[in-house]
């Protein structure tokens, strides 16, 4: 046995007695759980959502067939359905559909042909009567789960109303998917609508192609099919879109996963923090027990004990706190994947063991190392030589030089990781942890220093309560120092998140300047902001430019191409005179490239963002699958971009119309004549459109207000986040406030009866906390600027290959000083509080 | 090593019980010094002492005379610069930190002048803690019973549930003799035991702790002043200048 029973005893008795530190320390560890574990389910539950439908959609289909422009015609499938010795396929027509009857609830639509499907799925249970006439009628007829259809009160023979691409459409309820029979769960089928391949294709408006041709094959078999398929045409392993759509997303949640485990490093300082006073307040007594025969060991091992004790609390609400809150971020992230990456619809969030073990580990673990230096010092407490505080002081004072001696150490082993050339996201927060650590060790040496300075100013004007305010901040440096650094990282994450996110709103705002230069944009809703893959009803198209005033017009198309590094966003774009200086150029003569660009079939522009996920730099040349067959395309210039972190290839309208059948439309921007109101223009494209097709139709000025309204979006998980940490910062403060008022009870009573007058409390401890804050701010403004230099410069860069433009704005630094001197404000006097109750009680008692 | 120190510090040592013409507590020549500033300081300068198992030593000296730390160094609390102490036939000084704490918890008992209890445990938990500390609590029923037995005899058994700040200084005086007897100790040291009381309660405790130790043949070297302990002790020291002098009256240390 570690500790003894009794010595166990002794401890918990002592917890219990301080039970507000207890508490608060608690509430450190769960707050700081509690964000790791919201995080991470967020996040899981995207996944095992994203991963479900895969799953259900893929069935047992190992190899797909594909085309080049994301489509292939009927031919190919009754080609291979009539070629002996084939593999088993089956023809599938996919995609996307939001409905009027929710908001927010989106199907995945999947045209199936029933006769070929039965070896790839089964989302009907065998024994139930499917009328197949019905599913084959001319009737647009679909099925959906029974937990859908309940949802939407919606019975067999109802009419389901439809929104794709802003074209109304309908599908009657013909059949319920799923029961135990089919093996699928109602997770997985909750937001499919199957439907005969015939409805898809109207529903999709594509009546002479595919979206793929799903296989079952061997390997060998892969190599014979091959062989028959057109040029334009290609089959890959089923896994490989899910898995380029999975490995989107990794960098973000992983930078979210980072910014979570902040709030869970400022919660070690909060146990350190406790352990520390419980070790210090207690050395007489560890003194004692020393002198009974108790072993440094025994020492050790008890006061990791209480704080596993305290991280195993505190853990356990926490694992449940996470649960609530992961409960609120899971939409936050849900939304931000839909507007980013792909349409994602997240019904119920899963719990896995492994989140909750990961909780633990964290919430234990990180107790665990915050307690050891404490649990080390405790050992110390000498049997014969009792140590006063005032000693152990004096030896902290004698360390300050040494500990930020430690401190510049990691700090510059952490800067030189952020310099050494490496892409790693992983190795870069590491560093940034160290350069934080670095900097909390600093702390102790510019509290001496800075209230050395502050001490006789603090006299002259608030007189010796004031001056003794002061002092007493270096008079207790080992509680004093590690609040002051608790409460200085939380305020510089919020400097270093808040610079970085104004920056990067800067950065594109200039960049939407350059680039939305057109008068009025138009487009059909997409289901993903980002993607704007949705098609303009192509007479439309031809409708809209013949409009009186438009003095000319450009439309792009965006389609998601295979290429030799993997699936691609490929954009086409109508090139114009106007659109000439559009694009700034990373490197290379900018005239040179637009030329190349302008006049070369076989060159294309490839984004910032994705020339850096690729490897790519002017001069390369990069592969893409198009309906003639692998062409090889020479990477022009490289382009700032920041409408997605994946990326993407520009390619010329005309050229994309060599090598692609496709010629469709997803946007269209149009100038104005100089003698017609905008406004005049836009209602009338909203009546060319009419009821063809719901468009999107903004203005110059509302679609850069929309872009950034998106953007904001974006980062309102980053703010709760950061506030989280801000919130765990401000229990941290209170709580070593609360030990060192503890500390001075006997000192503040022995005042009292001197005369020090409540007011004078008061003041003193305004004096004391205020200057806390005010350090703590002062020192949080240097490392939030490095934090956001780190952020913008090296993990930005390394997660999304984002150049951006550092802006930092005062009120942000003003903010955050206000914050830091207002929390330690209000620690303190919320301790006072306490303090003053606890004295009035025993009063009361005795 | 580690292990095979702390099981020879935990196991009876044979040579205790085969020596039995053996001084109990042997200190030869010992010295501790103590570093202040560039400097020392010498404390204790080469003592010398034997005491007989059973035997009742009391010592005296002025304040700073070295008194506690010769203490310290005997409990093996502190470890002499130079020079031996051994007990029961165990030389103390060549033991590591560890292993002298984990024979000052099996066979020494400690009493303190200002009683040293743990507050957050209970009058019978303060007891029965060098037991548990030394894990005997399953060993032994009976040296449990044996431990709260000394709890009686010291007239608190009736607040055994009691927590020390309730107590009087006395009372917390009586429940430290009470702990420091509880593990059947080989020596007993007592640092000022009364030093903290008025004069009749600390006649109390003095008679008590005597008694109580005779009664068990423990080995008891005293730290005092108080008059009729020094009376009632078969040797009387007095610590001075760093060396003991045998005191041969007791009218001689009232000087």
């Amino acid at each position: 046995m570690l500790v003894a029973p009794l010595l166990w005893r002794a401890s918990l008795r002592y917890l219990r007695q301080h039970r507000w530190l207890l508490s608060l320390s608690v509430v450190g560890v769960a707050l700081g759980v509690a964000v790791v574990v919201a995080i991470d389910l967020a996040n899981s539950s995207a996944r095992t959502a994203f991963a479900l439908s895969s799953e259900t959609v893929t069935g047992k289909t190992t190899h797909q067939i594909i085309g080049g422009g994301g489509s292939l015609p009927d031919s190919v499938y009754v080609r291979l359905r009539t070629t002996a010795g084939m593999p088993t396929t089956a023809p599938a027509v996919d995609g996307f559909a939001a409905t009027p009857a929710r908001e927010g609830l989106t199907f995945q639509v999947l045209g199936v042909d029933p006769l070929a499907e039965q070896p790839f799925r089964s989302f009907v249970p065998s024994g139930e009567s499917l009328d197949l006439g019905q599913f084959f009628s001319p009737t647009s007829t679909g099925l959906i789960s029974v937990k859908t259809a309940e949802e939407l009160a919606l019975q067999l023979g109802d009419r389901l109303p439809l929104d794709i691409e802003g074209v109304a459409r309908e599908v009657t309820i013909g059949g319920y998917l799923g029961g135990s029979e089919t093996g699928q769960s109602d997770a997985a089928l909750a937001n499919l609508l199957v439907v005969d391949i015939n409805t898809a294709k109207q529903l999709f408006d594509m009546p002479a192609s595919l979206t793929r041709i799903d296989v079952i094959a061997s390997e060998e078999e892969v190599q014979q099919l091959r062989a028959v398929l057109p040029d334009g045409v290609d089959i890959v392993a089923a896994s490989t879109r899910s898995e380029t759509l999975a490995q989107m997303t990794r960098a973000f949640e992983l930078n979210l996963s980072a910014l979570s485990l902040l709030a869970l490093v400022v919660g070690m300082f909060l146990t350190y923090n406790t352990m520390n006073f419980s070790v210090v307040q207690r050395r007489p007594l560890i003194g004692r027990m020393r002198a009974l025969g108790v072993t440094r060991r025994e020492v050790f091992w008890l006061v990791l004990a209480e704080a596993l004790f305290i991280g195993a609390v505190g853990t356990l609400l926490g694992l449940l706190l996470g649960v609530l809150l992961g409960r609120g971020l899971v939409q936050l992230v849900t939304r931000t994947i839909n507007d980013l990456y792909y349409v994602l619809s997240v019904r119920e969030m899963s719990v896995r063991p492994l989140t909750l073990f990961k909780g633990i580990a964290l919430g234990v673990g990180a107790t665990l190392v915050s307690a050891w230096m404490p649990a080390r010092s405790a050992t110390r407490s000498s049997p014969s030589t009792v140590l006063r505080r005032s000693a152990e002081e004096t030896e902290v004072k004698a360390m300050a030089p040494r500990l930020a001696l430690v401190g510049l150490v990691l700090g510059l082993g952490g800067a030189l990781l952020l310099v050494a050339p490496s892409r790693s996201i992983i190795i870069s927060y590491a560093a940034l942890f160290l350069v934080l650590i670095g900097f909390a060790l600093l702390v102790p040496v510019s509290v001496v220093g800075i209230t050395g300075i502050l001490r006789p100013l603090a006299g002259s004007v608030t007189g010796a309560v004031g001056r003794m305010g002061v002092a007493g901040i270096s008079g207790s440096l080992s509680r004093t120092s590690v609040a002051i650094a608790a409460l200085m990282i939380a305020v510089a994450a919020t400097i270093g998140v808040g610079v970085m996110v104004s920056s990067f709103r800067t950065t594109v705002v200039v960049w939407l300047n350059n680039v939305l230069r057109a008068d009025v944009y138009i487009q059909p809703p997409n289901l993903v902001f980002r993607s704007g893959e949705a098609e303009l009803v192509p007479s439309l198209v031809e409708a809209i430019r013949d409009i009186d005033g438009v003095s000319a017009s450009y439309g792009i198309r965006h389609v998601e191409v295979m290429t030799s590094v993997g699936l691609s966003q490929l954009s086409a774009t109508e090139t114009r005179e106007t659109r000439g200086s559009m694009f700034a150029y990373t490197d290379g003569d900018p005239e040179a490239i637009r030329d190349a660009f302008r006049n070369d079939d076989n060159t294309v522009l490839v984004s910032e963002a994705y020339a850096w996920r690729h490897g790519l730099t002017r001069g390369d040349s990069l592969t893409i699958f198009t309906d003639r067959g692998d062409v090889t395309f020479l990477v022009g210039g490289v382009y700032y971009d920041y409408a997605s972190d994946q990326g993407a290839i520009l390619i010329r309208r005309l050229a994309y119309e060599n090598y692609f059948d496709d010629r469709g439309y997803s946007g269209l921007a149009l100038y104005v004549a100089d003698d017609r109101p905008i406004d005049e223009v836009i209602g009338e494209v909203q009546e060319t459109a009419g009821a063809t097709q719901q468009i999107l139709v903004r203005s110059n000025r509302e679609l850069r207000r929309f872009s950034l309204d998106v953007f904001d979006r974006t980062f309102t998980i980053t703010s709760v986040l950061r506030l989280l940490a801000v919130v765990v910062a401000f229990v941290g403060v209170l709580s070593a406030l609360m030990s060192l008022q503890l500390e001075r009870e006997r000192e503040f009573r022995v005042l009292r009866a001197v005369g020090l007058t409540k007011r004078q409390q008061r003041r003193y401890v305004a004096v004391q906390t205020g200057t806390m804050g005010a350090i703590a701010g002062a020192l949080a403004i240097p490392l939030g600027l490095l934090l956001a230099w780190v952020l913008i410069f090296v993990i930005n860069r390394r997660s999304f290959g984002w150049t951006l433009q550092m802006d930092i704005t005062p009120i942000i630094l003003v903010q955050a000083a206000l914050l830091s001197i207002a929390a330690a404000l209000l620690a303190g006097f919320a301790a006072l509080l306490l303090l003053n109750k606890r004295g009035e009680a025993d009063g009361e008692q005795q | 090593m580690v292990v095979k120190g702390v099981l020879r510090s935990l196991l009876p040592n044979p040579e205790i019980q085969q020596l039995p013409y053996m001084s109990h507590v042997v200190l030869e020549r010992l010295t501790r010094a103590f570093r202040e500033g560039e400097g020392s300081r010498s404390v204790l300068r080469g003592v010398d002492l034997t005491i007989e198992r059973g035997e009742f030593v009391a010592l005296l000296g002025r304040s700073g005379a070295g008194k506690s730390t010769l203490l310290n160094v005997i409990s093996g609390i502190d470890k002499p610069t130079s020079g031996s102490v051994t007990i029961g036939g165990r030389e103390l000084s060549s033991l590591s930190e560890n292993e002298r704490t984990l024979f000052r918890r099996r066979h020494i008992g400690f009493v303190f002048q200002s009683f040293n209890l743990i507050p957050t445990l209970t009058v019978r938990e303060n007891v029965l803690l060098p037991l548990d500390l030394a894990e005997d609590q399953g060993a032994s029923t009976e040296r449990r019973a044996r431990a709260l037995s000394f709890l009686d005899q010291v007239g608190l058994g009736d607040r055994g549930s009691s927590f020390p700040d309730v107590l009087s200084g006395g009372e917390q005086q009586r429940v430290a003799i009470a702990r420091a007897l509880a593990s059947e100790p080989m020596l007993l040291l007592a640092d000022e035991p009364t030093g903290n009381l008025d004069y009749e309660t600390g006649r109390q405790v003095m008679d008590l702790l005597h008694r109580l130790a005779t009664e068990s043949n423990t080995t008891m070297l005293v730290v005092t002043h108080d008059r009729d302990f020094l009376e009632a002790s078969d040797r009387v020291y007095e610590m001075r200048d760093g060396a003991l002098h045998r005191v041969s009256t007791v009218d001689a240390t009232t000087r």
